[in-house]
């Protein structure tokens, strides 16, 4: 409970939302937060509820995540919270403005994602926000700036970001892929059953991540895999419904 | 072949010192042992079945012991009501055992639900379901021990959460013998552990009419193709008054099954399916089904050794299936 306890106060975590289950990961130095709103996160039976998961500003040195399904009701005013994001990005509304005020102080934005731990696939999300102008509060010359500034960290990495339509096909795809981990094979089948019942672009977006996240996780062990997603690059028959 | 497996059969005395030695176990064996084994940090289930160095055996007075050098973990119970966030509290980076008692509400729950569990697939899980002795079926109770309290669980999963070092992973392999079979292509209206109705190469008709008019084998599965992975559903039983047939693990709704292939000569087939060299094994289990229909006793299947058992768990629950799980380089 005292756990719980001190990861509201830390959060601001304010009603209608509540923090269900703290787990501190020692190894990996992550927090991972669970919250609800009104009722259990995890009951006897769940139907497959669309979970989003963001990452949020450190707690002291620990990277921390914040798990949590937005109701479609749920208010303008709710959802901008500090402690949520948009349920198809995989960072907060509080991280969001933190990496903008560091950048707006002068900073970087290769020196802000180390400063926070911001992982290449992460950083290039958050980069391809604030270019697109869907984060508020960004002056116009920090924008100009993050466009001059080398892509460095984004190509760093051979897996695609979560906009690409390589994610969107795979998954609405039946075409075969060579795949050797049997959690992958288990999860894809999985995520294409779903994938074409999904309502709504932001249930898609959080299937996308969910699969991507596999391949970051995994990225050492993929590259197999990962080649194959090129395939799908070209494939429209996902496309149709999108 | 040999492979270096962290598991083997042993006697109370030895099981019993191991536990006084401090070490993190997961312990297979006939409840009575159990019973009489010390407190310490390990998880158990009962069976009496084992894939031991020289071959299959059933026996009351072993237990198989997987001892985890990995760092203490965490040992947690599950009921109905949270097994739903057990990979919630599974580290980022490890591996997480599960056992899961035959017969009760939890390995229900499981195998219908643990394919939409939070993190299900993005942290490794394997396990097994503990289960009698088969001519004891119906009067004994399948059994779970929380080695921290002895205590005997009939309703609850026990699980043992390791994390392991960030230059390590665990991966989870099964492997099944069968292939579908050139039969009719089988879907079913929703997902259960029995069926019915059903559609048979697209049109409806019952499943035990088909097995009958087909001919087939009831030691046979119904195999599904999961992008390569083939998941099995073994026939438990058939109701010819009700016309329904009753399965191990639920068949899934909006998938397409076919009756296995039979599978000639097990032990010869598994040696070709294992790798030559799978690295350090972890954990490993085979099914029960696999043990009597192919009978396994005192036969070897490529050096993996340890619990019989009466359902595995890799990722979801699986049937007929052998499970094991490696250490490898992240």
């Amino acid at each position: 409970m005292r756990d719980v306890e001190m990861c509201r106060h830390l959060l601001g975590v304010k009603a209608p939302w509540d923090v269900s289950q703290v787990r501190m990961d020692v190894q990996s130095r992550q927090i991972h937060v669970y919250l609800t709103m009104g009722r259990s996160w995890f009951g006897r039976y769940l139907p497959d509820q669309t979970r989003s998961r963001w990452r949020h500003t450190n707690l002291g040195s620990c990277q921390t995540f914040i798990h949590a399904t937005l109701p479609d009701d749920i208010s303008d005013q709710d959802r901008k919270v500090a402690f949520l994001g948009e349920s198809g990005n995989e960072f907060s509304h509080g991280l969001a403005s933190r990496v903008v005020d560091c950048l707006q102080a002068g900073m970087s934005y290769r020196q802000v994602c180390e400063l926070m731990g911001i992982d290449v696939h992460l950083a290039w999300q958050i980069r391809l926000a604030i270019s697109e102008g869907t984060l508020p509060g960004v002056a116009a010359d920090v924008s100009q700036r993050l466009k001059a500034e080398a892509p460095g960290v984004a190509r760093v990495t051979q897996i695609p970001p979560g906009n690409d339509p390589v994610w969107h096909n795979m998954l609405s795809s039946e075409r075969p892929m060579e795949v050797r981990m049997l959690s992958l094979r288990l999860l894809l089948t999985r995520c294409r059953q779903e994938f074409g019942q999904l309502r709504g672009e932001d249930a898609r977006r959080l299937k996308i991540n969910e699969i991507r996240r596999f391949f970051i996780k995994h990225e050492k062990q993929l590259a197999a895999e990962i080649e194959q997603l090129a395939r799908f690059r070209d494939d429209a028959s996902g496309r149709a419904e999108s | 072949m040999t492979v270096d497996s962290a598991g083997r059969l042993v006697d109370l005395g030895e099981a019993r010192a191991l536990i006084e030695a401090g070490a993190t176990l997961s312990v297979a064996g006939d409840a009575e042992l159990l019973a009489q084994l010390p407190k310490g940090n390990w998880i158990g289930g009962s069976t009496p079945y084992f894939m031991a160095d020289d071959g299959g055996t059933c026996r009351n007075d072993r237990l198989f012991v997987h001892r985890f050098d990995l760092g203490e973990g965490t040992i947690q119970r599950y009921d109905r009501d949270s097994l739903p966030s057990l990979l919630v509290d599974a580290p980022e980076n490890g591996f997480t055992l599960l056992i899961l008692p035959a017969g009760s509400g939890v390995l229900e729950d499981y195998a219908h639900h643990a394919p939409t569990y939070h993190d299900m697939f993005l942290k490794p899980v394997a396990g097994w379901v503990s289960g009698v002795r088969v001519d004891r079926l119906g009067q004994d109770a399948a059994l779970v021990v929380d080695g921290r309290s002895g205590e005997q669980l009939a309703q609850e999963a026990i699980a043992l959460h390791l994390a392991l070092p960030a230059d390590m992973t665990a991966m989870v392999h099964a492997i099944s013998l069968f292939e579908p079979g050139d039969g009719a292509e089988i879907e079913f209206p929703a997902t259960g552990f029995s069926a019915t109705d059903c559609l048979i190469d697209g049109r409806p008709g019952n499943l035990r009419e088909y097995m009958a008019a087909a001919g087939i084998d009831q030691r046979l599965p119904l195999v599904a193709d999961y992008c390569g992975a083939m998941v099995n559903v073994s026939i438990q039983g058939v109701d010819e008054g009700a016309q329904r047939v009753a399965f191990y693990a639920p068949v899934f709704e909006g998938v397409r099954y076919r009756f296995a292939k039979p599978v000639v000569d097990y032990p010869e087939r598994f040696l070709e399916a294992m790798p030559s060299e799978p690295g350090t094994l972890l954990f490993g289990c085979n099914c029960i089904l696999n043990y009597l229909y192919s009978e396994l006793e005192g036969r070897r299947t490529a050096g993996l050794t340890g619990p019989i058992t009466f359902g595995e768990v890799a990722y979801q629950l699986l049937n007929q299936t052998a499970v094991y799980v490696t250490l490898e380089p992240a």
